[in-house]
């Protein structure tokens, strides 16, 4: 009993004890999203990822300039956007994410969905 | 921020894994008292979830999607299964799997006892500590939210579909396509259990995993090893800072290792001692260990072989049946293999390229940074504290005392999974500081798992007064 209370004591108020000790109670990543390196709006990533209905298919464009903002802004698309299926060229998507990117290829857009910081989802027409 | 979610699916993920262990377990335990069941707790969650998740990878690739409702059917069939065969074996047979020593050491005395008690309280609170930062952390490991997790969504959702999981169509498959699907299948219903999608359950099924190894390696050890000494090294292991940041950070290697730890435990266990449930429990970690990543399978076999080479001396029988183990748990994965073989994947790491000498003569610069590396994360006091070191000390000791090189056994273990990261490397085509950097950290895992397993024994076997309790 005595150890379940200093564990639950140490949860409650973790800054009452040793830093050796505090560090065990740590959760500075107390988040459902991932944690890119990147500074990513995943916000805006789960607000398109509503939007795109299963099976779909999507594109995703990025800035070439960042590798690091484009692998991430790609993978954790990958991971809110299942069950819809990525594809590499954007003439092949039924949606096409831009992350504070424009298409690199000319698309007929049909819905245009501004969801902040840059992103935006648009339905295509293929 | 809501844990109401992730609470539902440890509990109903979890709680089934533990109910299939324990349906699997019923024949050899029946007879025990409910304490002596309890205390089997974390040996039965790690069971079950190795049997669940090697029929669940099978029904994948037979074309399946792994929802919770296959899920369920098979877990219910396999506790239904468990249950008939304890009530419907007879006593002889259930004697022959049962384990041969179950009653816990005594402390020979107060002192012991005290010490015992306050390292056992201590990993207690570890773990429920773990168990909490778990739930209040995000992974931090890109691999996690780059294929691991939608690999598992995209088996629940679509099944083994292969715009995902084979290359070269227009749609974007998944890396690593090679990696087998366990871990995967574990995460996709974990999250689909959550109800929303809450990466936090990633780091909440690791605390599980190794709160349920502490478990398992307390009471594997407590019939073999004093509690004065069992105790404080488990507490070692269990406020390793490096095991909570790996919890945290979301990476299946530490599944990888829990699992092949157990396997070299009970492997040796059974050279050691003849208990067909310790064998019967090698087989299965094993199975488990095949199916999580593709280091597996090699870590599987080298671990054998120094287990088979330590235990020479002990007969055919036994030397047969930790390799008879192996094979069943390689078997268990013959579907993905299957899969894999018949649409041309190939490994990540080329086999042809680590095993062509000309290719590795022109690449020797490699060895020196990956040993240096590899060797830091292994000793490195930060990491793991000095469990390695301490293993290999330790042997050297006992090994000159008692003029036994049986002694070095462990530290040939470490030594081995040491030299197959280096071989791995050098082979491997990727940028050396990349892949070193990136990975050397967790790569070692299963090394110091295995280390950290042995030391009780080390220690207890050189402490006077082995056998006064």
């Amino acid at each position: 009993m005595a150890v379940v209370a200093v564990a639950l004591a140490l949860l409650a108020v973790p800054g009452r004890f040793p830093g050796p000790i505090r560090q065990l109670a740590q959760h500075s990543l107390n988040t459902p999203d991932p944690v890119p390196t990147a500074q990513i709006d995943v916000g805006a990533l789960r607000r398109a990822a509503r939007l795109v209905p299963a099976g779909a298919t999507y594109g995703v464009v990025v800035p070439s300039t960042d590798p690091q903002l484009a692998a991430d802004v790609r993978s954790i698309a990958r991971v809110l956007f299942l069950p819809a299926l990525g594809v590499a060229d954007p003439s092949d998507a039924d949606w096409l994410l831009r992350y504070q990117a424009a298409s690199p290829v000319p698309v007929q857009v049909t819905r245009r969905y501004e969801l902040g910081n840059g992103v935006v989802l648009e339905r295509l027409r293929r | 921020m809501s844990y109401r979610g992730l609470l539902e699916a440890a509990v109903l993920l979890d709680g089934s894994l533990l109910a299939v262990g324990y349906a699997l377990l019923a024949t050899p335990l029946r007879g025990q008292p409910l304490l002596g069941w309890v205390s089997y707790s974390g040996v039965a969650f790690l069971a079950g979830a190795s049997v669940v998740g090697v029929i669940l990878c099978g029904l994948a690739v037979a074309g399946l999607r792994i929802d919770p409702t296959v899920f369920a059917v098979v877990a219910a069939l396999l506790v239904v299964a468990g249950v008939v065969a304890a009530l419907a074996l007879p006593r002889a047979a259930r004697a022959r799997v049962a384990p041969a020593s179950t009653r816990p050491l005594r402390s020979a005395t107060p002192a012991a006892s005290v010490v015992a008690a306050a390292a056992c309280a201590g990993v207690a609170a570890v773990g429920i500590l773990l168990l909490a930062d778990a739930f209040r952390s995000s992974p931090t490991l890109d691999d996690v939210w780059g294929f691991w997790l939608p690999k598992g969504i995209a088996l629940d959702r679509l099944g083994l579909d292969p715009r995902l999981f084979l290359p070269g169509g227009s749609y974007l498959a998944f890396d690593h396509l090679d990696y087998p699907l366990w871990w995967s299948i574990m995460l996709g219903l974990s999250e689909r259990l959550t109800g929303s999608l809450d990466l936090r359950v990633v780091d909440v099924e690791l605390g599980v995993f190794v709160v349920a190894m502490l478990a398992a390696a307390a009471r594997l050890l407590a019939s073999r090893i004093r509690p004065a000494v069992l105790w404080p090294c488990l507490l070692l292991l269990a406020v390793a800072p490096e095991l909570h940041r790996q919890v945290l950070g979301g990476g299946a290697d530490l599944v990888l290792a829990i699992y092949l730890a157990l396997f070299v435990l009970c492997g040796a266990l059974w050279l050691a001692e003849g208990g067909l449930f310790e064998l019967a429990l090698a087989a299965v970690f094993a199975a488990a260990a095949v199916q999580i990543k593709t280091e597996g399978p090699p870590q599987l076999l080298l671990f054998a072989a120094v287990l088979s080479v330590a235990g020479w001396r002990v007969g055919r029988r036994r030397q047969l049946g930790l390799w008879l183990g192996v094979a069943a748990a390689f078997a268990s994965a013959l579907p993905f293999l299957v899969w894999r073989q018949a649409h041309g994947l190939r490994n990540d790491i080329s086999l042809s390229h680590a095993l062509d000498p000309s290719f590795l003569a022109g690449r020797t610069d490699r060895v020196g940074p990956a040993a240096r590396a590899l060797g830091h994360q292994l000793v490195n006091p930060h990491n793991w504290f000095l469990v390695v070191p301490a293993v290999i000390a330790l042997g050297v000791i006992g090994a000159v005392r008692d003029r036994r090189l049986l002694w070095l056994a462990p530290a040939a273990l470490v030594g081995v999974g040491y030299a197959f990261w280096i071989w791995a490397n050098w082979g491997d085509t990727m940028d050396l500081h990349f892949r070193l950097s990136t990975s050397a950290y967790r790569i070692v895992d299963a090394s110091v798992l295995v280390a950290a397993l042995a030391l009780p024994f080390l220690v207890d076997r050189l402490l006077p007064g082995r056998g006064e309790g």
